[in-house]
């Protein structure tokens, strides 16, 4: 590639690399970075690069373009000119100024159907090695390369971004010395000549923090010296590249950290759902067992209550490991249910028959027309169980629990669960979906909940198309509502014929 | 069970309590009931004769229900209900449903299994596994449990799937909305004559290419449903 195509790729280098890396970053990053500096510092951070980016790339474009206008102008004013000696050079000069323009548009179709193509990559050693390949590009030669030092762990960084060191000094120690170089009285800023035990090098300051310091560096026996576009261009790509390879290197240390964060839940959710089925099939033992003594004949009273009492806890128990499991599966998002046609009305009476709540006067209510709901109906029962299990451990001994279905606007199902208990405050309710949330008033009502009834209803109803919400008034009691898609459960036309 | 021959079931858990207690529970509802600790058990029980039905579990040492399953399979269709600890959203039950007609996810209510045992047996059995409706514009595939139209590939529903198998069964035949809920759904489902209306109802939006002028699923007016092999 010779130098014009170099400026043109270093510049579109320079104008798209950088906020293309932003935004991945950002992208990426945006929560990371907000939970860990706050929302303030980031917005600052964001605003900070997005001006220098505006102010580099405004700079760059000014002097490219401005330079090439020059060029064209000098070439058109030649053309018109009438000096009789300079026509055979102006006939050369235009014909040259068309051939170079249709090289360069072919060229800059070309870089823009590359940098189409091309993967964004978002790893510092990939960075790097753009940052080089835009110095060798600028100058037409293939000796640069990157000297990075300071807390950055070499290995990370490929030998490709290292593989011109040729025969002149033993590269570790020229990037050992050139990162100790001080900077010099250049005119311009970040870069300069510099002579050290191994000869003479041009020396790229790359932008440089407390954790990263880099240089760009080439050999310069026997070469000729950068011109000044050059060395500006070179200066430019210096600035970016210590603020890429930043970026790179604070994507790569998070992702390791969610990498690592990923690993422990998925460990954690192994964990429970080995403990879970490791109950279940005792569980299983115990409700059959204890229904097959209830089927002996001859049983006493006293006999037939205590083992109704061994089943029902062993119901209760078998619920809440199923909700275990299901929050599991849900977190874990293998948790697929089925999409079968059911009424809730016979599961509401059987999942209020499972609660044994026989204190509390139950009514339920159906309005208007017949539905069926479509979704899982084992799922839609331990959604249920879990909001009316709360409705009578946070309501007053005695007081009345009423269920409504209703149908909303046709295709949708709505069945809320009204208790006249405590109720919630605003604050309350908004968490009340949240995982492990317990108030203060619900843990002082019934200290032996664990908080992931309401979550993991609302994962389930939601892993069915429906949803939950709550409206409450503290003092006042709460409803809750549970949706699921449903349908008219009236007979369907289509006679033969 | 009304039928004068008690039908055979091979109950197969390495959990005894389990496996005690689920055959006195069948026994009492009139199964002749038999038990195998492991899978070779299993399939050494079966050389000496073949049960109505298997039931097995799918956590065993050594071949677990999935193996014995596809064992079994290899040399009959033997209708299988598999008792699991993990549930239908998971790859290796979903692989299972190949092989078993049926699986309850533990802990389970044992009248759950009666209920499932006795549906399975009433399936009418032997339907042809795919089949193709006017000259291959629809395509069911019962083993896949996917329907092909020229919309579009439709995955079923363990419900419907087994509502196009009994349809299947009667190509071209009215089958009473009455027996649709007897084969379809078990007694523990509580289902009514508005299930099948309802499922036909999106089975339909998946069959047809107007929903509402079906040419496949048809209703006969206050008897039932019927499959048009031909299109209507």
């Amino acid at each position: 590639m010779g130098r014009a195509t170099g400026r043109v790729f270093a510049f579109l280098l320079a104008v798209a690399l950088p906020p293309l890396i932003a935004f991945a970053v950002a992208d990426v990053l945006a929560d990371d970075l907000i939970a860990r500096v706050g929302m303030g510092t980031t917005l600052v951070i964001a605003a900070g690069v997005t001006a220098v980016w505006a102010a580099i790339v405004a700079v760059g474009a000014s002097r490219i373009l401005g330079g090439e206008t020059r060029r064209m102008v000098e070439l058109a004013e030649l053309g018109a000119g009438g000096d009789t000696d300079a026509r055979a050079d102006t006939g050369e000069a235009m014909g040259r100024l068309s051939a170079a323009l249709d090289e360069r548009n072919r060229q800059i179709a070309e870089l823009a159907g590359q940098s189409r193509s091309a993967p964004i990559s978002m790893d510092a050693p990939s960075v790097a090695r753009a940052m080089v390949e835009a110095a060798r590009s600028i100058t037409g030669d293939p000796t640069w390369t990157l000297a990075v030092m300071g807390s950055i762990d070499e290995s990370t960084l490929p030998a490709g971004v290292y593989a011109t060191e040729g025969d002149h000094a033993p590269l570790d120690e020229v990037h050992r010395w050139a990162s100790t170089l001080e900077a010099g009285a250049a005119d311009v800023p970040g870069v300069q000549h510099a002579t050290g035990p191994w000869g003479a090098f041009v020396v790229v300051e790359v932008a440089a923090s407390d954790e990263l310091r880099a240089a760009l560096l080439a050999p310069r026996e026997g070469r000729a010296a950068p011109s000044r576009s050059e060395r500006e261009l070179l200066g430019l790509v210096g600035q970016h590249a210590g603020m890429a390879i930043e970026h790179a290197l604070l994507y790569a240390r998070v992702r390791a950290q969610a990498d690592e964060l990923n690993r422990l839940a998925a460990l954690q959710a192994d964990f429970l759902r080995g403990v879970s089925h490791d109950l279940q099939t005792p569980l299983t033992s115990i409700r059959a067992l204890a229904g097959e003594v209830q089927a002996a004949p001859d049983l006493p009273a006293s006999a037939n209550a205590d083992l109704d009492a061994i089943a029902h806890q062993a119901d209760r128990l078998r619920r809440m490991v199923g909700q275990l499991l299901a929050m599991s599966r849900l977190e874990s998002g293998v948790l697929t249910p089925r999409s079968d046609v059911f009424r809730v009305e016979p599961i509401v009476e059987r999942t209020w028959g499972a609660l044994r709540a026989t204190d509390r006067p139950f009514e339920m209510a159906t309005e208007g027309a017949p539905h069926l709901a479509i979704g899982d109906p084992d799922r839609f029962e331990q959604a249920l169980w879990a909001v009316l299990d709360n409705a009578v451990k946070y309501s007053p001994e005695g007081s009345p629990i009423g269920v409504r279905v209703a149908p909303t606007d046709g295709s949708r199902l709505l069945v809320a669960v009204t208790d006249q208990g405590r109720g919630m405050s605003d604050a309350t309710r908004r968490q009340a979906f949240d995982q492990f949330f317990r108030s203060a008033d619900a843990r002082d009502a019934a200290p032996d909940g664990s908080g992931i009834g309401l979550y993991t209803a609302r994962g389930l109803l939601r892993a069915m198309g429906g949803d939950i919400d709550a409206s409450s008034r503290l003092g006042a009691g709460s409803t809750i509502v549970l949706t699921l898609p449903a349908e008219p459960a009236e007979s369907v036309e289509g006679v033969a014929g | 069970m009304t039928t004068l021959i008690r039908p055979a079931v091979l109950l197969v858990d390495d959990d005894p309590t389990i496996l005690s207690v689920l055959a006195r529970r069948l026994a009492r509802e009139g199964f002749d009931v038999r038990t195998a600790p492991s899978g070779p058990a299993a399939l050494s029980a079966l050389e000496r004769g073949w049960p109505a039905i298997l039931v097995v579990d799918l956590m065993m040492p050594g071949m677990d229900g999935f193996e014995l399953s596809r064992r079994v399979k290899r040399i009959a269709d033997l209708p299988i209900i598999v008792l699991s600890a993990v549930d239908a959203s998971e790859s290796k039950v979903r692989a299972l449903e190949d092989y078993a007609e049926d699986y309850i996810t533990k802990p389970f209510d044992p009248d759950e299994l009666v209920a499932r045992v006795q549906r399975v047996l009433r399936r009418a059995s032997g339907g042809r596994p795919d089949i193709t409706l006017d000259g291959g514009e629809v395509e069911i595939d019962l083993t896949k449990k996917r329907l092909v139209t020229a919309a579009g590939s439709h995955a079923l529903t363990p419900v419907e799937t087994r509502l196009l198998q009994l349809l299947i069964g009667s190509l071209d035949r009215v089958v009473p909305t009455e027996t649709i809920l007897n084969r379809v759904w078990s007694d523990a489902d509580g289902a009514d004559p508005s299930y099948v209306w309802v499922t036909v109802r999106r089975l339909r939006r998946k069959l047809e290419i107007d929903p509402d002028r079906p040419r496949y699923l048809l209703t006969e007016r206050g008897v039932g449903y019927r499959l048009s092999s031909g299109g209507a």
